[in-house]
């Protein structure tokens, strides 16, 4: 399998140039945004020639980052990763190139005097401002539009000859209606600039929504093969960027390049935010006059003075580490509570003398302090990794409540903890009974509602006959069937409604054959003197054997149940498991159960999870071999067999008179006259779920 | 045979309109009918009551509120009627069940929607005042389906019935704040019709209104086929 994805030359050279030309609009939007805050004219001479220096600053910083990330992916990184390097690594000097620029032209902006005020003062702000802006969005907006302009790129390509012309000829068509139909110039460049956009964006959206399930995708006459190739599932995994950043900073942590800050002397990596700072709160506090202005410049103010807090936080945390220092800790902490909960309330008495008005303070106070609130209580829930359903002491319920709250508000409240349901799974799946055993949580759930497209995986691949399932997830829906673990239907119908609304959303039209396959069903799970009922009204056995029924309305070639049998009586799961193995001789039939008989029973192939790993791969009768030697049989005295039970894994044990037999699992020999017992199906599996050193799934794929 | 697949189909289609009524009927929509109702057969006793001989721009706000009110709640609660009964897990594993469950529901929506508002509007031309009412039907639908698909959409992004109610209302708020300032543009999501500006002419009106529904309906497209677009996104409703 080819893992690398070699970067396109043709997407490469048309992208680079477009992404550049986009960031001349942020230059020019962020000069308006700084006019319009200082109360200057939009467009005058000066301001066109600020404009004009401007042009050539930011497109140098756009050139820097995406040649520098060019170069990196020709040397194999991957797009993102290339990006986020550029982005470290280019960042210095962008940020000299802009910085140096904007302190030089401060004088000039803020310059009072009749002469300077008129001419110079707009160029410099113009300059300024479309800098600024330029600068923070070029790290932001320069790698997002580069990702999903080669991503177009790349999508148009693959299109076929059909799809191409018909965008052609629309484009031809919109573009002549323009040209025809419009006069001036501006909105000519607008209405083309969003025919560009719209027309390939528009059929990539209408392709992508009006995608449909194909059960010719793979032919009646070929068998269906499932390969799982190193399937990962972590839930509440960290988006893209995230991961990537946080990779990146372990890199820089091993690498020793992470900033430390262990001594006063390691402020010195943050002392050019100390002037930056004086700056802001002179601008902000005395020069801005605007109430809304002042507000938003406020927060960026705040932002920056919690930056450096956290900074100087950390060096007292290293501090104290070092060597106790009461004094030191105890300011810390009033530090701590000024710069977090006082200096936003010293802003909002500041709005209101600005404003005079007490309901909009009132209300931005409470979204400031709700929104401080939250993210010191995400940070404590994190911290402390409290369980919320597990609180006790005073006012836990309204605890538990507002912890509610904080787990769910996005990046604010908690953080999301990681969790691998599926470790590097790989399988090979073909016609017949496949089934799935494991302990609850080992991820066999996890796993069956992956190859059903329900989830999708981390890493890795499913590859339902050589296709795809992450790419052809809704065109082999019409292949697969699938039976969830836990699951409901509408009470208020009958089981006769139900099963008929279920028979036609599977495509059986024909009103016969319809009636015929409910009867048929609905006999097979002995529910038919129940038919008329409503579903209300049945017991959780009976709620089950309706989902069974249902899935028998409609065979597709791919059968996935999860733990069917459980909450059958003994008669009925037999029944149940016979009709599987009926099925399973024309399909796939993957099962997952904890009951080991019905594995022995009825599976040609099974695997084992444990704790998302697989444990075992290959037939029910080659799994015994896997615990050979490593089950005991012996007799204990009763007076010892108290303590012994507690350190081994005792699979059953009898009395006999003053002894007990047992059955022991173990690795090695448990008791001094044990001897060896010829292991049972039950016997492996508990040895698989027990045992420590694996040689690796790979050998036990072998035995397929 | 021909005659065989005819009644095969029309046995389909009648029964899944009856499915998916039972469906639909078996939550709180019963509520939100009878309010819409209710909010109806209020309104139009003061009518009949006052001296002041109702307007046909009046109409056209009861109607609208009342059609509002019919689509809003299954509209809104839909996905998360499924998700609270657990079925959602089942609708994924059939083959097009976007399409078969979700938007065959939506299209009933508008159409139940569509018949009751047909039978307020000839009462009320009955009753109130005389007007075509299949035309005051049919207007009052434009805005009915547009807030009702963008309603759709948004629950296929919430994921939460409650929380895309109060989107809604905060969407519905802003756009009717809009609806002050473009009163006279096509853009104004809430266009009376049958309040003619004094001082615009009737035919530059009839193209503004024409505008607007054409306006109102791309935007139901583009909401439908938004939310078609992440109902293939399974994970997120899990």
């Amino acid at each position: 399998m080819n893992w690398s994805f070699p970067v396109h030359p043709k997407t490469l050279s048309l992208a680079t140039p477009v992404v550049l030309m986009f960031s001349i609009p942020l230059a020019a939007l962020g000069s308006l945004v700084a006019l319009i805050l200082t109360g200057n004219s939009l467009i005058n001479l000066n301001t066109l020639t600020g404009f004009l220096i401007l042009l050539g600053v930011v497109v140098n910083n756009g050139i820097i980052l995406i040649d520098y990330t060019n170069i990196l992916r020709k040397r194999g990184n991957r797009v993102h990763r290339a990006l986020m390097t550029a982005g470290v690594s280019r960042l210095r000097p962008i940020l000299i190139t802009a910085s140096t620029t904007v302190i030089a032209m401060v004088p000039l902006a803020m310059g009072q005097a009749e002469f300077v005020s008129v001419i110079g003062a707009s160029f410099a702000i113009t300059v300024i401002g479309g800098l600024t802006l330029s600068t923070l969005l070029t790290l932001v907006f320069i790698p997002t539009f580069y990702i999903g302009l080669e991503d177009a790129l790349k999508w148009f390509y693959s299109l076929n000859w059909k799809n191409k012309l018909i965008q052609l000829i629309l484009f031809t068509l919109m573009i002549f209606l323009i040209y025809t139909y419009i006069d001036k110039f501006l909105w000519k460049l607008i209405t083309t600039i969003l025919t560009i956009i719209i027309i390939p964006s528009g059929t990539w959206f209408v392709m992508n929504s009006l995608r449909k399930a194909r059960e010719t995708v793979i032919s009646t006459d070929e068998n269906i093969n499932i390969y799982i190739q190193s399937l990962v599932k972590i839930y509440e995994r960290e988006n893209r960027w995230s991961r990537e950043w946080k990779a990146g900073a372990r890199i820089r942590k091993r690498l020793g390049l992470e900033r430390q800050y262990n001594s006063f002397k390691d402020m010195g990596q943050i002392a050019w935010q100390v002037p930056l700072l004086g700056y802001i709160i002179y601008f902000t506090y005395f020069y801005l006059d605007k109430g809304f202005w002042i507000f938003l410049f406020s927060m960026g103010t705040w932002f920056i003075l919690s930056g450096i807090w956290t900074s100087f936080s950390k060096l007292i945390t290293n501090l104290n580490a070092k060597r106790e220092r009461r004094w030191l800790k105890t300011m810390s902490g009033i530090l701590d509570i000024v710069v977090f909960w006082i200096i936003p309330l010293l802003n909002l008495i500041w709005f209101l003398h600005k404003w005079e008005n007490l309901v909009v303070v009132l209300i931005l106070g409470i979204l400031w302090f709700s929104g401080l609130l939250i993210y010191k209580t995400g940070q404590k829930l994190t911290r402390e990794n409290i369980d919320i359903y597990r609180l006790e002491g005073r006012f836990k319920g309204l605890r538990k409540t507002f912890y509610k709250i904080v787990a769910v508000v996005p990046l604010i409240g908690k953080k999301k903890k990681p969790f691998k349901a599926l470790s590097c799974v790989s399988l090979n799946i073909g016609n017949g009974m496949f089934g799935l055993l494991g302990p609850n949580g080992a991820g066999k759930t996890t796993l069956m509602r992956i190859i059903c497209g329900i989830l999708e995986q981390s890493y890795g691949k499913v590859w339902i006959n050589g296709l795809d399932t992450q790419k052809m997830r809704e065109e082999l829906q019409g292949l697969i069937g699938y039976l969830p673990q836990e699951f409901g239907s509408y009470e208020n119908m009958t089981a006769h409604e139900y099963l008929h609304y279920q028979a036609m959303l599977k495509n059986i039209i024909d009103v016969k054959t319809r009636e015929e396959r409910v009867t048929y069903v609905l006999n097979a799970v002995h529910m038919e003197e129940r038919r008329n009922d409503k579903i209300g009204s049945y017991s959780g056995g009976m709620k089950q054997r309706m989902g069974i029924a249902q899935i028998l309305l409609h065979l597709p070639r791919i059968l996935v149940v999860d733990e069917p049998t459980a909450g059958l009586d003994p008669r009925e799961r037999i029944r149940f498991r016979n009709l599987l193995v009926e099925l399973s001789r024309e399909r796939v039939v993957i099962f997952s159960t904890h009951i080991i008989e019905d594995i022995s029973s009825s599976c040609n192939h099974v695997a084992v999870l444990n704790k998302g790993k697989l444990r075992y791969f290959g037939k029910p009768i080659d799994m015994t071999k896997e615990a050979e030697g490593h089950v005991w049989q012996f007799n204990i005295p009763s007076r010892d067999f108290g303590v012994f039970v507690e350190k081994h894994l005792v699979v059953h044990h009898m009395s006999e008179g003053d002894n007990v037999r047992v059955r022991v699992i173990s690795e090695f020999s448990p008791w001094e006259d044990a001897v060896n017992a010829t292991p049972n199906l039950e016997d492996a599996y508990l040895w698989l779920l027990r045992r420590k050193n694996f040689p690796g799934s790979v050998n036990n794929e072998k035995s397929n | 045979m021909k005659t065989k697949s005819l009644y095969n189909i029309s046995n389909l289609i009648f029964k899944m309109i009856v499915y998916n009524l039972r469906i639909i009927f078996a939550n709180k929509f019963i509520w939100f009918l009878a309010g819409s109702v209710g909010f109806y057969m209020g309104l139009s006793v003061i009518y009949v009551f006052s001296n002041d001989v109702s307007k046909m721009g009046d109409l056209y706000g009861v109607f609208l509120f009342s059609g509002l009110l019919l689509v809003f709640y299954p509209s809104v609660f839909g996905v998360q009627n499924d998700q609270d009964a657990r079925t959602i897990e089942i609708l994924f594993g059939i083959p097009n069940y976007r399409y078969k469950v979700w938007l065959v529901r939506i299209v009933l929506i508008f159409a139940i929607a569509f018949i009751i508002m047909l039978v307020f509007t000839f009462l009320s031309s009955v009753l109130i005042v005389k007007f075509r009412f299949v035309n005051m039907t049919a207007q009052v639908m434009f805005p009915v389906l547009f807030l009702g698909i963008m309603s759709f959409m948004l629950s296929t992004i919430v994921r939460n019935g409650n929380g895309t109610a109060v989107l809604m209302i905060i969407f519905g708020l802003f756009f009717m704040i809009l609806s002050d300032g473009l009163h006279k543009s096509q853009w104004n999501i809430f266009l009376n019709p049958y309040e003619l500006p004094w001082d615009v002419n009737e035919t530059t009106w009839a193209i503004i209104a024409l505008k607007n529904r054409i306006i109102l309906v791309t935007g139901s497209i583009i909401f439908l086929l938004a939310a078609l677009y992440n109902l293939q996104k399974r994970e997120k409703f899990m």
